[in-house]
């Protein structure tokens, strides 16, 4: 069996563990990341893209709202690539709590956040898809965030600096011995066999499953899964990001990113980590919700929904609403189990990931007796050009700037060239990632454009074929998986044009190519003569 | 604006796809006067695969060999089903009438009357089919005898990829030897598109280069294989001239939509409609339809102008989402034209099914119009909303065509059946004088 070893092991390549895997590269500390999926598999792929300003949490967490203000601040300095800095309003309508509005900006000035008010017109002019309900408006300072861009970078120069990757590895066994967990066993799904991590100090980063890791271990953590589904819109319906002003509830945040606008979400308890996917009704109560405060979303196409899970730590007995638990993180160092090298980061939110991040580094650095400061505080995250492909329209931008006639468009949607995928298929052989269909997805904008994959993933198999990555039938394996998992998001929004959309899939994957029949048992009867 | 008057018929067909174009050609050879209106919609994607029934039950893991005793099956299983309506030997008269018209137009599809034949497709995989345009058909015979064969793909046309086809065939077809060629048109490295290198093979020089690439890179293969990009029109020349060149059997592979052999298809379509010397294929739209005592009043919207037609009886032929034939909201499946009742999941959260690939199906693929066994379409009631109005093609309920293979076989057969029901209705009824 293989061994390795490793000073840090990092359980999740969500936003926070790569932003661990950032912050201890940066202070000269090797990790090694483990992955049960791909990056961003979890909550940081299926989230709003929303950098908080903090508004949002002025009423009921004060401390949440001025820590994201604060955070924003910083974000939009050291990362810019990863944020559009759209702004954002807050937007009550009629019928809205009045008094809520009436408090809202003091609330905020309490908070340290500006806001400005805006007549009603005023607002309309400036988003002329509001609607012609609206009572009330502040701007804010909102902006939008690409989680996967964000990832990619921070994994990217943590591996530069000395840090690993294995994606497809779960961790399936953890036992402390005399207080300490000594090894890990991961179980790695794609060579199907198992692996044995020896590591000094191990973080548990895991989002959602954080409760899973840590039961491995032994230790207790009682978590509350509260799924939120989100849609995507055709074309972006607002230049800014617009909040229902109320205290928190679904379908009231829409955030343009691009060239879309994503409008959620839902606050639903769910048991079972296994059945994370949008749903018809959950889809149809954001939209009617949404097109309250944006008429215009009623008729809009839609492509796609996701559902994402946010890990809450509840200690509580389970009787109240999901949106009463604090939205804060929670850092756990296990002393009280018994276990003096095991952290367990979970929790909070997309916009404070890098804090998160660095206090769970400084618990590491303490116990490993290092004393180098965190640097992720002044340090900006590197751009390197190969991966920012999964910036909605960067690929469009380049590609009608530089047409090269030696390069060819493999996904129109979304204009993703053959040189763009060789770039990212390039960067991953060379980072030892087995380049499939799905990572070259995650990585670019292959798929998630109007057709949801149904003639770029041909396109984009094809060429993997060429550039002998995929051999055997293998391919066609990891094209249905793929379409699968687009499938998920397309059913709750099938209707109108993506139903057309879809009807389209079903005569080239079923009518035209024969996919939902695999096996040569589908052609026994051709066998004999 | 008082619409301009076009003219009256005994038949109107809305639809241009596959199931409007048979109508039409049905009804001409019926002596009625015919007029079809409406665009081709869908059937841009159709792949010149004429598929009659290639696997039933829907979730069983084995393609059907015999489409007939497949057929028998589906109308013992399946009462609601299009075909369950219709006898054997009308369905064998509806086929064979229509492959005669096809070869008429210079497509001499090729078939095994009891047999399905399994064709190599794009992607790899291979699929049933009943019957072939001539080009596809010295694949069909090259895998079924397992000879060595040569697949050439091309730089650029991107979804083609030679290597792909070798590789994931490889089970059911080893002897397979793929090689990426650059297409000798002068543009090495361009994007291709099958349209475009159809109209570069017409030079003789361009042939005479690409045999000569294809003969070098066969070897000891005894057949080649290419993407279907050797002609634009129902002409067998260049590809007779390219098998000559070679020296060896030649097939093509229908590419993604839009592929050629569809293309081809729908061009010889137009032009035998076009041929009969009918008031055929009337552009436009059809905006509205009013059914009055005697005659249907049409509606035609082209550009700004707008136009009436008269006719006798009619046929819908309007196609599924994708070609405009239903329409869906978030909480209702509708047929916009005439209004007619959709029989449908009660919720949207039935239409599909968790799992695209779920070997039963979506549901929405059966919701459609209720017709009766004279393919009449049946309001609330159950009863038929007009003697003379009919319905064909992929817009029937009851039906899964992509899943069960039979998307051809099904527009034909409905198309047939619905111009009988008229010709019998219209029959001996004098025309009304038109004012």
């Amino acid at each position: 069996m293989t061994t390795l070893h490793t000073p840090v092991l990092i359980i999740g390549a969500g936003a926070t563990g790569a932003g661990v895997a950032r912050d201890l590269a940066l202070r000269g500390v090797a990790s090694l990341v483990v992955e049960q999926a791909d990056i961003n598999a979890g909550a940081s792929g299926a989230n709003h893209g929303l950098l908080h300003s903090g508004c949002r949490y002025v009423s009921n967490d004060a401390h949440t709202a001025r820590e994201c203000h604060e955070e924003s601040l910083r974000l939009k300095r050291l990362m810019p690539q990863c944020i559009e800095d759209t702004g954002g309003l807050f937007v009550a309508v009629a019928g809205d709590d009045e008094d809520y509005v009436a408090r809202f900006p003091d609330l905020c000035r309490q908070c340290g956040i500006p806001v400005t008010p805006l007549a009603p017109a005023e607002a309309r002019q400036m988003e002329p898809a509001l609607s012609e309900h609206t009572i009330a408006a502040f701007q804010v300072p909102d902006a939008s965030i690409d989680p996967f861009r964000l990832v990619i970078q921070h994994l990217d120069q943590a591996v530069e600096l000395g840090a690993r990757l294995l994606r497809y590895h779960r961790v399936v066994e953890m036992a402390p011995c005399r207080g300490a967990v000594r090894s890990v066993t991961l179980y790695d799904s794609k060579a199907q066999k198992t692996v044995t991590v020896q590591a000094d100090q191990i973080v548990n980063a895991a989002g959602a499953w954080a409760g899973q890791v840590a039961a491995l271990a032994g230790a207790g953590l009682p978590m509350r899964y509260s799924k939120g589904t989100l849609v995507v819109t055709h074309s972006r319906m607002t230049h800014r990001v617009i909040n229902r002003l109320r205290p928190p509830g679904d379908g009231d945040i829409l955030v343009p990113g691009g060239t879309v606008s994503i409008l959620g979400t839902t606050s639903v308890t769910i048991d079972d980590l296994g059945q994370i996917w949008p749903t018809v009704s959950e889809t149809d109560r954001i939209v009617a919700e949404g097109s309250r405060m944006v008429p215009s979303l009623a008729r809009a196409r839609f492509i796609r929904a996701y559902a994402g899970v946010r890990p809450l730590v509840d200690p509580r007995p389970r009787d109240g609403n999901d949106r009463q638990i604090s939205r804060g993180f929670v850092l756990m160092d296990h002393g009280a189990d018994g276990i003096a090298n095991l952290a367990t980061i979970t929790g909070g939110k997309l916009s404070t990931f890098r804090i998160m991040a660095r206090e769970t580094a400084d618990q590491v650095c303490r116990r490993l007796g290092i004393a180098a400061p965190s640097l992720t505080g002044s340090q900006p995250l590197p751009d390197p050009p190969q991966t920012a492909w999964s910036e909605p329209g960067r690929s469009s931008r380049i590609w009608l700037r530089q047409s090269r006639p030696d390069d060819r468009l493999l996904c129109e949607c979304e204009m993703v060239s053959e040189k763009m995928v060789d770039e990212v298929l390039d960067r991953l052989r060379t980072r030892g990632v087995c380049p499939e269909l799905h990572a070259l997805a995650v990585r670019t904008r292959v798929g998630k454009g109007a057709c949801q994959g149904a003639f770029c993933s041909l396109r984009l198999l094809a060429h993997l074929y060429q550039r002998e990555a995929v051999s055997g039938a293998a391919g066609l394996g990891q094209l249905r998986r793929f379409f699968e998992e687009r499938w998920k998001g397309q059913r709750p929004v099938l209707w109108d044009g993506q139903l057309a959309q879809a009807e389209l899939s079903e005569a080239l994957y079923c009518g035209l190519l024969g996919l939902e029949r695999e096996g040569a048992t589908a052609f026994e009867a051709w066998r004999s003569p | 604006m008082r619409p301009g008057f076009l003219g009256d018929c005994d038949v109107a067909v809305i639809g241009a796809g596959l199931a409007g174009s048979a109508a039409a050609v049905f009804a001409v050879d019926r002596g009625l006067s015919t007029l079809v209106c409406g665009d081709s919609g869908q059937s841009c994607f159709a792949s010149g695969l004429f598929d009659l029934l290639g696997a039933h039950p829907a979730d069983s893991d084995r393609f059907l060999a015999d489409p007939w005793e497949g057929l028998e099956a589906l109308r013992r299983h399946c009462p609601d089903h299009p075909y369950a309506r219709l006898r054997r030997e009308q369905i064998q008269s509806a086929v064979a009438a229509w492959l005669a018209h096809l070869a008429d137009c210079g497509l001499a599809y090729r078939h095994q009357p009891q047999r399905n034949l399994l064709v190599l497709t794009a992607a790899g995989t291979l699929k049933p089919t009943y019957a072939v345009p001539p080009t596809v058909w010295p694949g069909i015979q090259a895998l079924a005898e397992g000879k060595r064969a040569l697949i050439a793909g091309f730089h650029g046309l991107r979804e083609f990829s030679a290597h792909q086809i070798a590789a994931v065939a490889a089970r059911l077809w080893p002897s397979l030897r793929p090689v990426c060629l650059d297409f000798p048109d002068g543009r090495p490295g361009a994007e291709r598109a099958p349209e475009l290198m159809a109209m570069a093979v017409v030079r003789e020089e361009v042939r005479r280069r690409l045999a000569e690439a294809l003969r070098q890179a066969a070897a000891d293969a005894e057949v080649v294989g290419l993407p279907a990009v050797l002609g634009r029109q129902a002409d067998e020349r260049w590809w007779r001239d390219l098998q000559a060149r070679v020296g060896r059997p030649i097939f093509e592979i229908p590419t993604l939509p839009p592929s050629l052999p569809g293309l081809r298809l729908r061009e010889a379509l137009t032009d035998r409609m076009r041929r009969s010397g009918m008031d055929l294929a009337v552009p436009g739209r059809v905006q509205r339809v009013e059914i009055q005592q005697r005659h249907f009043h049409l509606e035609l919207v082209e550009g700004h102008q707008s136009r009436r037609v008269l006719a006798r009886s009619l046929i819908v032929a309007t196609g599924r989402f994708l070609g405009g034939g239903l329409t869906a909201d978030r909480q209702t499946i509708r047929e916009p034209l005439l209004d007619l009742p959709v029989v449908q999941p009660p919720h949207r959260r039935d239409w599909h099914r968790p799992r695209f690939f779920d070997p039963a199906g979506h549901p929405i693929n059966r919701c459609g119009l209720v017709v009766d066994d004279a393919f009449r379409p049946l309001d609330a009631r159950g009863r038929a909303v007009h003697p003379r109005l009919a319905a064909a093609g992929t817009i029937l309920a009851g039906h899964d065509w992509a899943r069960e293979k039979c998307g051809s076989g099904l527009a034909v057969a409905s198309a047939w059946a619905a111009v009988n029901t008229l010709a019998r209705e219209l029959d001996g009824k004098a025309p009304r004088p038109l004012a």
